[in-house]
């Protein structure tokens, strides 16, 4: 019983209880901060909603307001009835979609066969290889776009939706990521049994490795997905037509009418609308997001 | 089934990273780096019969897997030619080689299941499927067929029309199958073996089920290799290769990745399958026990040359060199300086005073090999050595009881050996005793102290050095004229 008591006594000494009230102190504020992100990260789509149901009228009058209005219903129908020359929603999404999927696919396949070219076989120049697609990240795309903006010009490709697509295949940062996944994921061992079994180059790329690197491909699809959703200043340069134009360019253009005729519920109804698709892809894939980043730092 | 001829097979790793400048020499620290280069495997030559099996056992480093790899396809070679069932390889896609690999990390497709994993070379190329297997399939499906019917003659006991109606069904079927039996069946006594063809998906299972059956992994087929032991990745490993049949099958040390348990079970585990399987085994191996015990022949290798080929027993019993008596056997052996005297009625070996007469067979080799007089090295093996009155005394450091046996560490001359003696029920201390160990003359190793060669082989031309006088090139060059 003495040495009990004892045992207690030790537990309950000043210095564990101190130990104990910092822990609980650390632990508070870390989970302070995380909230405080979060929050930050679901305010502004909140934001958003709420201003979709709200008047232009009431949003012009300005104010941080949080309580939904009720003119999201009004919202929707004027901008598919009063902004018809600038915002076609159905044309609108099946472009932006045509070249988010296409370019997002074409990145992420090319991107994968990439790295695998040059993680798989031993050439000559190969480390050049890497390096010069690394070096390329470096270049930022508004200095290129000028001479692909003269190319499209010169050979009549204005207007042409493969021509904002057929260019992703070229993704130093995606190529990049392959890579870093397939070195510290794959071995290869593998390609060498998926050919003694008989495969030739391309499958052993498409039903052994592609199969493999999912984690990786699907979180490079949602990135350039999203970076090809969002994107406004390729497209905008080059689309003019009403039938080819994506959803940020016509957003855009509620945006950039006159005052008097701008209807700012319109604009953030446009925008709500915008982000549907990105928020389901994100959704379908974000399991492998997980999976993607933590499998290239852990040896599964 | 095939038979593998290896001739002059070198392969060189030339300098990528540091090319040395011109007029630079290369540091050459071991017999393997040159100037082109570091050389792997050097002028290997080996013929290895059909059904054989072959153990390639070294040092890491010494080329074995590298070796492996050249027969495989993997690794281009640099000199020499491989001819697998008597055609030249050397520039022949490893698919199209019709060999198997079992790696060293089982590399198992980890997206697809037990089953997808050993039907995935079936699926994708024709293979050679043999009349008998045929048969054996087509019985599998007649067998099916008939518990079909069994239970649709239950199941319609009271329509007797639909019941006419759906067997009708399968009587074509059946009498298909069976009229292919018989075919099948006349082509074996015409002697014909096989025939070349993509498999149909039934008959992918049936060979899958068939190989999964002999390996005990029936019940992991629907698994993924993730949710499998190291034992059981292992056998889908090698179902994976065995199941088209291959002329010739690799093993690149399947068995280092398990435990010591496992390994001893799949060792016993592959003499088994290479009794049912009739292929050409060549097996990479640094464990010598697997050498030992799996290999028709053993390959010893160093430094990439060839040091010894023969049966497990000659190359225990008669070690041609230094480094083989010291690689292959455990405890190792034991060495100790001699002097090799010549006198009237034949040699004798003087170990600092002990003196052994060497048996009549090794007095005969010695005499062939014309050896003088000199200073040698003596091995004897741990398990030859006992305890006696006369003999070469040491100070005993350790014993080790191992059950029957003991292991006794001593020190003799400032030199460490081992003797292994039995536990006859009498427990003696020898610790920090002086003990005297003799041996037979029929149990001592004489090398060279100048080549580190076995003096009783030293006529023999060296394994490294051996070249078939066959004219394959030739022989090639003809059969592909006509």
């Amino acid at each position: 019983m003495a040495d009990k008591s004892k045992l207690y006594e030790s537990v309950d000494s000043s210095e564990s209880r101190k130990a104990l009230i910092k822990l609980i102190v650390v632990k508070t504020l870390c989970y302070l901060f995380l909230i405080f992100l979060t929050f930050m990260s679901f305010f502004f789509f909140y934001l958003l909603f709420i201003n979709t149901t709200r008047s232009n009228n009431q949003l012009q009058d300005g104010g941080l307001v949080l309580i939904p209005s009720d003119s999201f219903f009004e919202n929707l129908h004027n901008l598919f009835t009063s902004f018809r020359g600038e915002f076609n929603a159905v044309i609108g999404l099946k472009n932006s979609l045509i070249v988010a999927l296409g370019s997002s696919l074409l990145t992420c396949y090319f991107s994968a066969l990439t790295a695998y070219g040059i993680w798989a076989y031993d050439f000559k120049l190969k480390k050049a290889a890497e390096i010069f697609i690394l070096a390329i990240m470096m270049i930022p795309s508004q200095l290129s776009s000028v001479g692909f903006y003269q190319i499209a010009i010169k050979y009549g490709f204005r207007n042409k939706l493969w021509l904002l697509i057929i260019p992703s295949i070229a993704a130093p940062a995606t190529f990049f990521y392959m890579i870093q996944y397939l070195r510290s994921t794959v071995s290869k061992e593998l390609i060498e049994a998926s050919r003694m079994d008989g495969s030739n180059e391309f499958m052993t790329f498409n039903r052994i490795v592609l199969p493999i690197m999912k984690p990786a491909l699907a979180v490079q699809f949602i990135f350039s997905f999203v970076g090809s959703w969002n994107n406004l200043y390729m497209p905008s340069l080059l689309l003019s037509n009403k039938d080819k134009k994506t959803l940020p360019i016509m957003i855009n253009a509620l945006s950039s009418t006159s005052w008097g005729s701008k209807d700012l519920g319109c604009i953030y109804m446009a925008i709500f609308l915008s982000i549907i698709p990105v928020v389901i892809v994100y959704i379908f894939l974000s399991r492998f997001i997980i999976k993607g980043v933590t499998a290239g730092s852990v040896k599964g | 089934m095939a038979d593998v001829k290896i001739r002059n097979l070198v392969k060189i790793y030339p300098y990528i990273d540091k090319k040395p400048k011109k007029g630079e020499k290369v540091k050459k620290t071991n017999l393997q780096i040159t100037d082109k280069g570091v050389v792997a495997v050097q002028k290997f030559n080996l013929d290895i019969k059909h059904g054989e099996f072959v153990v390639l056992v070294g040092p890491s480093g010494c080329g074995k897997s590298t070796t492996l790899r050249m027969i495989a396809g993997l690794e281009d070679i640099s000199e020499g030619d491989l001819y697998i069932d008597g055609k030249l390889m050397n520039a022949v896609e490893p698919k199209d080689r019709d060999i198997a690999m079992v790696f060293q990390s089982y590399a198992l497709y980890p997206h697809m299941t037990v089953f997808q994993n050993m039907a995935y070379p079936l699926r994708i190329l024709p293979q050679h499927i043999t009349y008998k297997f045929e048969i054996r399939y087509l019985n599998n499906k007649l067998e099916k067929i008939a518990h079909i019917e069994e239970e649709l003659k239950e199941k319609y006991s009271n329509k007797p029309e639909k019941l006419q109606k759906k067997l009708e069904k399968y009587e074509l079927v059946k009498k298909e199958a069976e009229a292919r039996i018989t075919e099948c069946n006349g082509l074996i006594d015409k002697g014909e073996e096989s025939y070349f063809k993509k498999m149909s998906k039934d008959m992918i299972d049936f060979k899958v089920r068939e190989i999964a059956e002999m390996l005990n992994i029936s019940e992991y087929l629907d698994r993924k290799p993730k949710n499998l032991s190291g034992g059981q990745r292992q056998r889908v490993a090698i179902g994976r290769a065995i199941v088209r049949n291959p002329k010739v099958l690799l093993m690149d040390e399947p068995l280092s990745n398990l435990d010591a348990k496992l390994r001893n079970q799949m060792r016993a585990e592959i003499i088994k399958i290479r009794q049912r399987i009739q292929t050409t085994f060549i097996y990479v191996t640094h464990d010598q026990i697997e050498a030992m015990t799996l290999g028709d022949r053993i390959v010893v290798m160093k430094d990439g040359y060839i040091q010894q080929v023969g049966t497990p027993q000659e190359v225990f019993d008669h070690p041609r060199n230094l480094f083989v008596s010291g690689f292959i056997g455990i405890p190792q052996m034991n060495y100790f300086d001699a002097k090799l005297l010549k006198k009237e009625d034949g040699y004798y070996v003087d170990i600092n005073g002990y003196v052994v007469k060497p048996s009549k067979e090794k007095q005969e080799r010695l005499k062939k090999s014309k050896v003088e007089e000199q200073d040698i090295l003596v091995g004897v093996r741990p398990d030859h050595m006992s305890i006696t009155d006369k003999g070469i005394t040491g100070r005993v450091n350790v014993t080790e009881l191992m059950g029957t046996t003991s292991h006794i560490h001593a020190t003799v001359n400032n030199k460490d050996i081992i003797a292994i003696v039995p536990n006859d029920g009498v427990h003696v201390d020898y610790i920090n005793k002086d003990v005297t160990f003799g041996f037979n003359g029929n149990v001592i190793h004489m090398f060279s102290k100048e080549n580190e060669r076995n003096l009783e082989f030293l006529s023999e031309v060296l394994a490294s050095e051996f070249r078939f006088d066959d004219d394959l090139a030739k022989k090639q060059a003809e059969h592909e004229k006509k």
